[in-house]
């Protein structure tokens, strides 16, 4: 379970302040779809980022499967990234010189896992997004569809509570988008919580719940409301 | 640790013209220091260093009160009739020797080879205990073939690999000015890297035969070393090179150097005991009115020479001195290349985060990446320095007409393993510590920094 009190990130310069999220109270369970909407600037990516303790924030408690985050050091904090948080990012953010095998190995590395469970578990995550046969090809040599699930698959190896995706499908046509929501929504039902940044309200309908975030307040919004607001 | 390395090979891929640029920035420091350390360090190393403080040579002063005698480079050499006087005082010592360096040509009486034209000295048979000689064949000639001047020789490997084949030549003859010469021993001076024993300190050859004095005196072979007189006249201060030896034993020319060695641990009292005859010696000579300059003795241990000797490599140091600061520079252009390496993988090390590296670990891949670059430098460093040291071998022996002897050339400009060793560590020592803030800077990029879009 992901739950937030009074959780508020303040960027400050010199001469500004700017309030990113102010004051955001949320509860998410395990196994939710959560879709975040909200126009640019909004605080949707401070909002992915602070989840996936990426970021740090000023004020308020975050309770990640019960462990309250907001005190923990560097060490820790990376340590529960690595371990109950997969990312998927718009620009897939693979490495280029390195086969699929070695993307998908990189957080395994981390983890300290050892080689022999590191190639199971790397073989598992290439077959399910289908391209087990394809482990040795580099990123280049993928479409953008692919690479993406390639970037789902790094996720999954890890066996991750949460995935937390920002704009998975932004770099993609549509019919490669449709492709990765339907992988996400496939890992979603086998029960890995996913929480999906967009400004597609598309998108956004084929998630169980929907937030948006306007000026760093959060708002928690029915379907019914999101089909309103797509009309 | 093995997937931290793949991880830093990874990072090293990233901005591979960055990386080059670091490994050649580093490569031509190490270059230049291992190079210039090197020449200096070899130029400057003693000879039989062993013996540095019990063995002397002196200078005794028999010019003219208004001739400038400053140091002991000035210093004349001693004259036969001063030389013959010290032979004959009763004074402590293992091994009292004189010589001088004389040229001539040598071939076989059956003109099998090609007569080579070598420096020789004129000495006795203390010379080969004062030089620790290395006897590769044979051995010293006797004190009666000293006494009665006998035509023999003790002749070099570099002269032993000409004429002979380099097979042991002891008993064979070699033809000196239509004379013949028994050769009684072959000695190796490859190693030494300065020829000390006439005060030269040359270091492109060494003497390639020696010969006894009395043998050369009645051959009259040519003082080719320093010859210093007491005359302002021409035809005197010359002819004692190579004209009448007669002349030479009774003018006031000096052109022998004296070494004397003592025993170990009693060099500084019997030094003394040679100080009191020489003064007495110098007092007696007064009365018919030689010896009248203010400086009149100098002494020198043979580690005292080498101190002195520094003077002549001032330019050495001043390379190595450059060469040192050049590596500083380089150093500091490392910082920068490294901060500008990991500014320009922020991307990189900002996925990481991301993936679950903690500082610690960012800081460890970073580490061992400086550490490969390094690694490879100090590798294409030695390369150069191998190949720079060669280069300027080939320089050294161009200069010297390739009349030089190789291989004691070659002493100073080799690659000195030890040196490399040290060098290593501290290139390590230096890169870790140059590396230790971009590092730092490294480890600080922010998870959320560099993945959007």
């Amino acid at each position: 379970m992901l739950k937030m009190n009074e959780v508020s990130k303040i960027y400050r310069t010199d001469l500004i302040e700017t309030h990113a999220l102010s004051n955001v109270n949320l509860t998410i369970e395990e196994g939710e779809f959560i879709a975040v909407t909200g126009p640019s600037g909004s605080g949707k990516t401070t909002f992915l980022n602070i989840a996936g303790l990426l970021e740090r924030f000023e004020r308020g408690d975050y309770f990640l499967d019960g462990e309250n985050v907001a005190n923990l050091n560097d060490k820790k904090l990376s340590q529960l990234r690595n371990e109950k948080i997969g990312f998927i990012f718009q620009g897939f953010n693979l490495i280029s010189d390195l086969s699929l095998y070695d993307n998908v190995e990189v957080p395994l590395i981390f983890r300290g896992i050892k080689a022999s469970e590191r190639k199971k578990r790397i073989e598992e995550a290439l077959e399910l997004v289908g391209l087990a046969s394809r482990m040795k090809h580099h990123p280049a040599q993928l479409s953008g569809g692919q690479q993406q699930r390639v970037a789902i698959a790094r996720a999954l190896a890890g066996k991750p509570r949460f995935l937390l995706a920002d704009e998975p499908t932004g770099n993609l046509d549509s019919l490669m988008a449709r492709q990765v929501m339907d992988l996400l929504q496939e890992v979603n039902q086998a029960g890995t919580t996913l929480i999906m940044v967009t400004h597609d309200n598309e998108l956004a309908r084929r998630a169980g719940r929907n937030i948006q975030i306007l000026d760093g307040e959060l708002t928690d919004i029915t379907k019914s409301q999101l089909t309103e607001l797509a009309v | 640790m093995k997937e931290l390395i793949l991880l830093a090979w990874q990072g090293l891929k990233q901005k591979p013209k960055l990386s080059a640029l670091m490994v050649i920035n580093l490569a031509v420091g190490i270059t230049l220091m291992l190079t210039m350390s090197a020449i200096v360090k070899q130029s400057s190393s003693e000879v039989i260093g062993h013996k540095g403080d019990y063995l002397y040579t002196a200078g005794l002063n028999f010019f003219d009160s208004d001739q400038d005698v400053v140091d002991f480079n000035q210093f004349p050499r001693w004259t036969y009739q001063d030389a013959e006087a010290l032979k004959q005082a009763d004074l402590p010592y293992e091994h009292l020797s004189f010589n001088y360096t004389t040229e001539f040509i040598v071939g076989l009486a059956d003109n099998s080879v090609r007569p080579i034209s070598v420096e020789a000295s004129g000495t006795d048979r203390d010379m080969f205990s004062v030089l620790d000689a290395p006897f590769i064949h044979g051995a010293s000639w006797s004190e009666q073939s000293q006494q009665s001047g006998e035509a023999v020789a003790v002749i070099s490997k570099n002269a032993n690999d000409h004429l002979f084949g380099g097979a042991n030549s002891v008993g064979q003859f070699i033809q000196v000015q239509g004379e013949q010469i028994q050769v009684v021993g072959v000695v190796d001076l490859s190693n030494y890297k300065r020829r000390f024993q006439d005060l030269s300190f040359s270091n492109n050859y060494n003497h390639d035969a020696f010969i006894p004095l009395n043998y050369a005196y009645a051959q009259n072979f040519p003082r080719t070393g320093q010859v210093s007189c007491r005359t302002d006249d021409l035809y005197t201060a010359t002819n004692p090179r190579s004209g009448n030896i007669d002349m030479l034993k009774s003018a006031e020319c000096g052109y022998l150097t004296v070494w004397f060695q003592y025993q170990k641990d009693m060099g500084a009292a019997h030094l003394a005991e040679l100080k009191t005859w020489l003064n007495n010696y110098i007092a007696n000579q007064q009365a018919v009115g030689r010896f009248q300059h203010n400086n009149l003795t100098d002494f020198y241990s043979m580690g005292e020479l080498y101190i002195l000797i520094q003077r002549f490599l001032a330019w050495e140091a001043i390379y190595l001195t450059f060469s040192y600061f050049l590596f500083g520079i380089c150093l500091v252009n490392t910082v920068g290349i490294l901060l500008a390496k990991f500014q320009a993988n922020r991307k990189l090390i900002s996925l990481y985060r991301a993936l679950g590296a903690n500082r610690g670990v960012i800081m460890k891949i970073h580490f061992l990446e400086i550490l490969m670059l390094t690694v490879a430098s100090v590798a294409l460093g030695f390369v150069l320095a191998f190949a720079g040291l060669e280069l300027m071998f080939h320089l050294r022996m161009y200069q010297a007409d390739y009349m030089a002897f190789a291989e004691q050339v070659r002493q100073i400009y080799q690659f000195d393993g030890e040196l490399a060793l040290l060098t290593t560590i501290g290139i390590f020592l230096a890169v870790g510590i140059s590396g230790l803030y971009p590092i730092y800077r490294s480890s600080r990029v922010s998870p959320a920094a560099e993945l959007r879009g």
